[in-house]
């Protein structure tokens, strides 16, 4: 899918709430045009919640409902099952889309029950977790997303612990779809939830989204920091199914070989949020071992393609 | 936005829920929010579609025009433009 | 048809009768039975049914949210901690304006984990914009299951009802009920009706942000749906009653009050005992009658005021404790007929956590209020210290002994 094969149709309208360079609307942009009009969306507490703005009108041009922050899965639960009576009845000709829209507060941390359950029932719809790796609604709070090192309003000197993976927990839930995206490849993102669109049972999409005002970088660089983050394997692009990962766009090239890894600490210093690595003197140790545990995952990782090239050559080898 | 409608005493309240209805402009012309305006040079440009993605307001048309009504100048047009064809210029500001 | 069972097991045939569509719910005791009889209509093909096996209760009202949403009429059930725990929700379904249906089993609250009667449950959740309905006989839990959807679905109410029953006493003991024809359920309760729902062909935002300016009207509105509500349960009784046959009263039922001078107030089954203690004061020469309080929201204000402002004595039976105040029916009951004649209100706080309450032990005390031997306060006639308190107390001043708190 090339950009230009893109529908123009906007569901997500003009002179809306959302900061700017805001990447939640941008993502939101990219996933109304692969799904379509006929979606069911259900926008868990999050920016997603301000954005959209105020009553009495919307910039979702979706049918919408808003829920409590800790009800993702559940509420898609309660609105499959619904459109599957409405199917049965031969109200619907076609089940709709159910798609929640969730940040990584309501997904990593107050929200994992629910959309856990609602994996493990293999419920039938998209759930999406725009992942800004904070609390950004409330003021930058720490999530279980927040990256080690990273400043948050209630991490002052950098989070001590490592970000845990939702993405890899929803994959150990063995649901049909699993993929991660990212702003600056909107082809890949688009294709993800294509793909997402005509499978069956519970599929997790997660979009890092890089926040201007939380990770402090000026708003025109939402999609700079957010190719940053895939150049340096900070947040890596793959799909997962049928129990086969797949890496894609970037975080493929570089695993293949046709690109190298940007060296961590130009991505860091590119986020006041990190600025405390930097400055008033660099904090070798702690960029270290971030740049450290990158370098394990895609050293693993290429060798594993490697491995598997030369397995596959093997294979292909014509008999004798 | 429509314009509330003024209180009016004898009026029911009667099903009063929490629906909003669809609309551009859902808090207003945010093109008012702008500091710094892009500027298109379409000399320069390539028709490669990246600002209309990118957009995260939905600004930037397909034929690449820009709504200056809505565009709060957040500038990742310019930025993210590989002809450089957009710049973002400090915007003189009309009474 | 005539059936004897449980009053759980009715529950399940009012969801049934009422062509519910979806259910989500969590299981927990004493409501189990509910949840499980559902399972057994739809896997015998008796209910055409959605049924959701949700992971908490939390869970359980954020689904039947969403499947209301979708215009499917929805039900769960729940007690206790699982009404606590999904209060949140509570609050967000009643906000919605969307029309549905959940059994309450009312259970006591922990700690000390006691899966026996009381109302402290519900009471919690009496702000929640719920109608709250209670119930005191297995035949009325069936009956009030399906007027519910009819009072919900009302277009000037479009707001959620809670039937309430009490744990143990109605729902696992065996009655006999009468199970009204599908056709005659199905003449009382029309298919599902909304004001709204998540439409494709017109798509509306529900529930975004909403400011200072905007958001009383939203709260008045709720306020006059439960207003109306008490006209749609009147409404509910009488065609349920020319229809299918059963009344239980509308917003209260009464027993003997006609020409009493004093009356009893209760809610659920103990409402019943009730019906022993007037007798027994009868008896004895008191004029006493009993008011049955059947729906607690809205809650019956004008009835209350008409009924009790005659009289010269009020005893208000609470199975819950508003904690720093006192029993919260009694409050209410005090506040509906303030200002209206001069009756002296007494408050009995009793049978929390299933304790039996004895007819005999309420009429007793109420003579005992008629004589003036009472103030006109929360009194808690049931309280005695039992050897199990004084293991527990030794134990616990072992330890102070040890730490020298005292």
């Amino acid at each position: 899918m090339r950009l230009r094969d893109f529908p123009e149709e906007e569901l997500f309208l003009q002179g809306s709430a959302a900061c700017q360079g805001c990447p939640g609307s941008a993502a939101l942009r990219v996933a109304f045009k692969a799904l379509g009009r006929e979606t069911i969306l259900c926008v868990i507490a999050s920016c997603t919640s301000v954005l959209q703005s105020p009553f009495p009108v919307s910039a979702l041009n979706l049918p919408t409902l808003n829920m409590a922050f800790a009800t993702g899965g559940a509420t898609a639960s309660g609105l499959t099952a619904a459109a599957d009576r409405l199917v049965a009845r031969g109200t619907f000709k076609e089940k709709p889309t159910i798609l929640v829209w969730a940040g990584d507060g309501g997904t990593y941390d107050i929200g994992i029950q629910a959309l856990s359950g609602a994996a493990e029932r293999n419920t039938d719809f998209i759930y999406v977790c725009y992942n800004n790796e904070a609390y950004s609604n409330t003021g930058t709070q720490r999530s279980g997303a927040t990256p080690y090192a990273a400043w948050t309003s209630n991490t002052t000197r950098g989070k001590d612990e490592w970000r845990k993976d939702v993405a890899q927990i929803m994959v150990a839930h063995g649901v049909p779809y699993v993929a991660t995206a990212s702003l600056a490849y909107p082809t890949d993102m688009y294709r993800k939830f294509a793909k997402a669109k005509e499978i069956k049972g519970t599929r997790y999409i997660e979009i890092q989204a890089p926040c201007p005002p939380g990770w402090k970088f000026p708003s025109a660089h939402t999609i700079k920091v957010a190719r940053m983050a895939v150049q340096s394997g900070m947040w890596m692009l793959y799909e997962h199914e049928g129990g086969k990962t797949t890496y894609t766009a970037g975080t493929q090239r570089i695993i293949q070989g046709q690109s190298k890894l940007l060296p961590v600490e130009e991505y860091l210093r590119a986020q006041g949020r990190f600025r405390h690595l930097f400055s008033p003197e660099k904090d070798e140790e702690r960029i270290g071992e971030i740049q450290g545990r990158i370098n394990h995952i895609f050293e693993t990782l290429q060798f594993t393609h490697k491995m598997k090239e030369h397995i596959m050559d093997i294979e292909l080898a014509p008999p004798r | 936005m429509p314009k509330r409608k003024k209180k009016d005493e004898e009026e029911e309240i009667g099903f009063v829920t929490t629906l909003s209805v669809p609309g551009e402009g859902s808090v207003g012309l945010t093109g008012s929010w702008r500091i710094f305006i892009p500027v298109l040079d379409e000399g320069k440009c390539n028709k490669c579609l990246l600002c209309w993605i990118y957009c995260p307001e939905a600004c930037i048309t397909k034929d690449i025009r820009i709504d200056y009504d809505y565009c709060k100048g957040c500038g990742i047009c310019a930025e993210e433009c590989p002809s450089k064809a957009i710049v973002m210029e400090k915007e003189e500001k009309k009474e | 048809m005539k059936l004897v069972d449980t009053g759980n097991h009715f529950a399940a045939w009012g969801a049934r009768l009422a062509r519910v569509e979806v259910v989500s719910a969590y299981p927990i005791t004493p409501q189990t039975q509910v949840i499980e009889e559902i399972s057994r209509f739809i896997d015998e093909g008796e209910m055409d049914c959605e049924y959701i096996p949700v992971e908490s209760e939390h869970s359980a009202m954020a689904a039947m949210i969403g499947s209301a949403a979708m215009g499917v009429r929805s039900f769960s059930a729940t007690s206790s901690h699982g009404l606590a725990y999904m209060h949140e929700l509570l609050h967000w379904a009643a906000g919605i304006r969307l029309p549905m249906v959940m059994v309450n089993v009312n259970r006591a609250m922990g700690p000390g984990w006691n899966i026996w009667c009381d109302h402290q449950d519900a009471l919690a959740a009496r702000d929640t914009g719920w109608i709250q309905l209670y119930c005191a006989s297995h035949q009325e839990v069936l009956d009030t299951v399906i007027q519910a959807y009819r009072i919900s679905e009302d277009f000037k109410v479009i707001l959620p009802v809670m039937v309430c029953y009490d744990a143990i006493f109605i729902s696992h003991s065996y009655m006999q009920v009468e199970v009204p024809d599908q056709e005659n359920v199905d003449r009382f309760l029309p298919p599902f009706r909304s004001l709204w729902k998540l439409d494709l062909d017109y798509p509306l935002t529900h529930g975004s942000v909403i400011y200072p300016d905007d958001y009383e009207e939203v709260r008045f509105s709720m306020f006059q749906g439960l207003d109306n509500a008490r006209g749609a349960i009147r409404r509910a009784a009488e065609e349920y009653r020319d229809i299918i046959g059963n009344y239980h009263g509308d917003m209260v039922e009464t027993y003997r009050i006609d020409d009493a001078d004093c009356a009893l107030v209760a809610m659920g089954s103990m409402a019943s005992e009730c019906k022993m203690a007037v007798d027994m004061l009868r008896d004895k020469g008191y004029r006493c009658g009993l008011v049955r309080v059947r729906s607690y929201r809205p809650f019956p204000i004008a009835e209350l005021r008409e009924l009790l402002s005659p009289m010269r004595a009020v005893m208000v039976l609470d199975r819950g404790v508003s904690f720093g105040l006192e029993g919260a029916l009694f409050s209410e009951v005090k506040a509906a007929i303030y200002g209206h004649g001069d009756a002296i209100v007494y408050n009995l706080i009793t049978g929390l956590g299933g304790r039996d309450v004895r007819y005999d032990l309420v009429a007793e005390r109420t003579e005992a209020a008629l004589e003036g031997k009472m103030a006109p306060e929360s009194n808690w006639p049931s309280l005695r210290l039992t050897e199990h308190h004084r293991v527990s107390k030794r134990g616990l001043e072992e330890y102070w002994k040890r730490e020298g708190v005292l």
